[in-house]
């Protein structure tokens, strides 16, 4: 039977398992939003206010569930404003499929109104990206973007697709198998990498393991447990490794990077053996290379074999899944423990409570810290949150502060650092895991990039619990100028809008806190709320966050204060 | 270091877009770029010629190969390949005194008169050091236009 383009567009998602999308309509799309009038039974699409909201909230959705996200937007500004996004998706290694409507293929390269080359803009932010031209092409080439984007190291795809191949038909079967000669993610690694391995693990003194995303990615979680437990090796989490290791264990040291903590940057430099497990030794984990590890023995694995020796030499490269690399090593690794190497975390742990977390977490005096915000929202979640960080100083906290109790609790925008991604990944995540409670943790900068996606939060009735923290100003960027700068405060302070005055305008009730007596009441309120509730907590203008490893600083110069 | 990629990839719109992207994110200058068919149908066949130092190739080269329609992605140093270009020097007016000595040039570079219709145009298959030299013994006589194919190359 003959079904048009765009009918063949919600069949091959529905094949796919998607029966949720994030979009915007306009005119090169129209056929395709047509069709999704046919199948709104079984295709929810949520109608955000700008495109870029639908890839964030995308990420939001596939970094809860690890399945891929969808979204879909009209030609021209509509596919430019998913640029961000696309962008976004691809550092931080997000499955994405993006469909963009495309002007007629009689009218390619004429510039045709809202005609603008999506494929060349996105060639260098996507895994894969493609045009269809024919209806005929839909299927196979869906079937190819779903595969290419949630297998080996995932990450966007983008199908554009012009007007006539939504409207002509095709006879619809969609493939059991298609060709990709030159994509074949290898999962299982060599045996005698295994074995090098676990000879490198069972005759170490200090080893240290870095876990990363693709710990989540793989959904490794129980197998790095299992390991660290039977080597008893101390984990530190990158910024996007969070949550993959419970943080109250006693082999968790932490958090890794500029802002992470005091004992897993500085004794990075002191393990005898580095297992890096499905992470990429970002210049925000590792400082100044020259005087990164150069004492240990790295074992890198990860499944893609372009990040082995990118950044850093890996004496052993594993180009291969986490999961599978860390389930045929468990049977290879001799039982130990390693408790006077542990324990100089400990001491550092000290060191660091004393010098920053406990004046962060209990102040007596002056303005409330965002620290003893997200202590005391981590303390009345019990660790059980989603929490959805933007990007900025209140990121960095909340990635500091929040105690992860269950996997794939942590999403933010890492690599990209996308200001603006809190509030729309907070939607997707809301989808993608309805029984969990989930918290935007925003600044007021980012914030106000995406404002207007309180309009989708409002029409979907999404319980989005956004704890504002505001300082009046770009923080971080204000931090590096007090630090870095002799405090020329450079176009960093803003003249904020009444927010709790904005959200009501959205019809989303609020509250503002101002006074520490009252944090505790207002956040039990925030999350006792049913629907979406803003949470605004005026904090220190001129706080700081602490430790820190200034750009070009090595590990071991970690700075407390 | 100069090396030679050899990139085999699907024959695919976008693929060429994709691979000098890859170039120009780290702002390396492509020294040739060479794009034919294969003995295999639907396989097209990348020579590009470099020059980067070793990290950079061994990255860039897994980074390429990264590319989803790229099959195959090989690279060498000169040694270990027979790489040739073809060049055409089209003079500027060659005064027939000077037609003996000319042709002394070409025989001695090993190159061959292609046409003498309106302007001699000078034809040569050879390295680009080959090729280099040529077109600094030709200098004497004007050159009007000059075009060189970049390398093409193959395994020993």
């Amino acid at each position: 039977m003959k079904i048009t383009g765009g009918e063949a567009i919600m069949e091959s998602l529905l094949k796919e398992g998607v029966n949720l999308i994030f979009g915007y309509p306009g005119g090169a799309i129209m056929p395709s939003y047509d069709a999704l009038y046919k199948y709104k039974d079984r295709i929810r699409h949520i109608l955000v206010r700008h495109e870029q909201g639908a890839t964030h909230a995308a990420e939001g959705f596939a970094r809860v569930t690890g399945r891929v996200g969808v979204c879909i937007a009209t030609s021209g500004p509509g596919a430019t404003n998913l640029v961000t996004g696309i962008a976004d998706a691809m550092l931080d290694c997000v499955p994405l499929v993006c469909i963009t409507g495309q002007v007629g293929a009689h009218l390619l390269g004429s510039d045709a109104f809202q005609e603008v080359d999506v494929i060349g803009i996105t060639a260098p932010i996507t895994k894969w990206n493609y045009q269809i031209t024919r209806p005929d092409q839909i299927p196979d080439i869906f079937a190819k973007a779903f595969h290419i984007a949630r297998t080996g190291r995932p990450g966007p795809v983008l199908i554009d697709i012009t007007k006539n191949a939504q409207i002509e038909t095709l006879d619809f079967v969609y493939p059991q198998s298609f060709d990709l000669p030159g994509y074949a993610p290898t999962y299982k690694p060599l045996q005698e990498s295994i074995q090098h391995a676990a000879q490198l693990i069972n005759q170490s003194v200090r080893p240290y393991i870095l876990a990363g995303h693709g710990i989540l990615i793989s959904q490794a979680e129980k197998e790095l447990l299992a390991m660290a437990e039977k080597a008893g090796i101390p984990v530190a989490c990158t910024l996007h490794g969070l949550s993959s290791f419970p943080t109250d264990h006693a082999l968790y040291v932490g958090f890794l990077g500029m802002h992470g903590n005091y004992g897993p940057n500085l004794l990075t430099n002191k393990a005898d053996v580095i297992i890096a497990l499905g992470m990429r030794f970002d210049d925000r984990v590792t400082g100044r290379l020259s005087d990164y590890a150069k004492q240990a023995k790295i074992i890198h694995i990860d499944i893609d074999p372009a990040e082995i020796h990118k950044n850093v030499h890996a004496h052993l490269g594993i180009a291969a899944d986490v999961k599978v690399t860390l389930q045929m090593l468990l049977t290879l690794v001799t039982k130990k423990t390693h408790k006077s190497w542990v324990h100089q975390f400990r001491k550092c742990d000290a060191q660091e409570i004393n010098k920053v977390i406990e004046k962060e977490i209990h102040p007596k005096v002056g303005k409330i810290t965002m620290a003893e915000t997200v202590q005391m929202l981590s303390d009345l979640t019990a660790g059980e949150a989603v929490v959805v960080a933007d990007v900025g100083q209140h990121q960095m906290v909340a990635a500091r502060y929040y105690k992860f109790k269950y996997s794939r609790s942590w999403i933010s925008s890492g690599g990209a650092g996308t200001m603006g991604f809190g509030v729309p990944a907070a939607i997707g995540a809301c989808l993608g895991a309805p029984g969990r409670i989930i918290v935007a943790i925003v600044g007021d900068g980012g914030f106000q990039m995406t404002i207007q996606e309180l309009g989708t939060i409002a029409q979907e009735n999404l319980p989005v619990k956004i704890l504002l923290l505001n300082n009046n100003f770009l923080g971080m960027v204000r931090q590096w100028q007090q630090m870095f700068y002799e405090k020329r405060y450079s176009f960093v302070q803003l003249d904020n809008p009444d927010f709790i005055h904005v959200a009501n305008g959205f019809r989303i009730p609020g509250k503002k806190i101002t006074k520490r007596e009252e944090l505790k009441l207002g956040l039990k309120h925030l999350l006792k709320s049913q629907g979406p509730f803003l949470l605004e907590v005026v904090v220190g203008k001129e706080d700081n966050v602490f430790p820190m490893m200034p750009t070009g600083a090595s590990v071991e110069e970690m700075r407390l204060e | 270091m100069k090396y030679t990629i050899l990139a085999f990839s699907e024959n695919n719109p976008g693929v060429l877009y994709r691979i000098s992207d890859l170039f120009l994110k780290r702002n390396i200058n492509i020294e040739s770029l060479t794009v034919s068919e294969t003995e295999t149908l639907g396989i097209s066949r990348f020579t590009i010629y470099v020059n980067v130092d070793e990290r950079t190739i061994n990255t860039l080269t897994k980074q390429l190969f990264r590319i989803i329609e790229v099959v195959d992605i090989y690279y060498f140093q000169d040694a270990d390949i027979l790489f040739k270009e073809i060049a055409f020097i089209k003079l500027k007016k060659v005064t027939s005194d000077k037609i003996q000595y000319l042709k002394t040039i070409v025989v001695n570079n090993n190159a061959t008169i292609a046409s003498e219709k309106t302007q001699i145009v000078i034809e040569k298959v050879g390295t680009e050091k080959e090729v280099d030299a040529l077109v600094k013994d030709l200098r004497t006589f004007g050159i009007a236009e000059f075009i060189r194919s970049g390398r093409i190359a193959i395994k020993k």
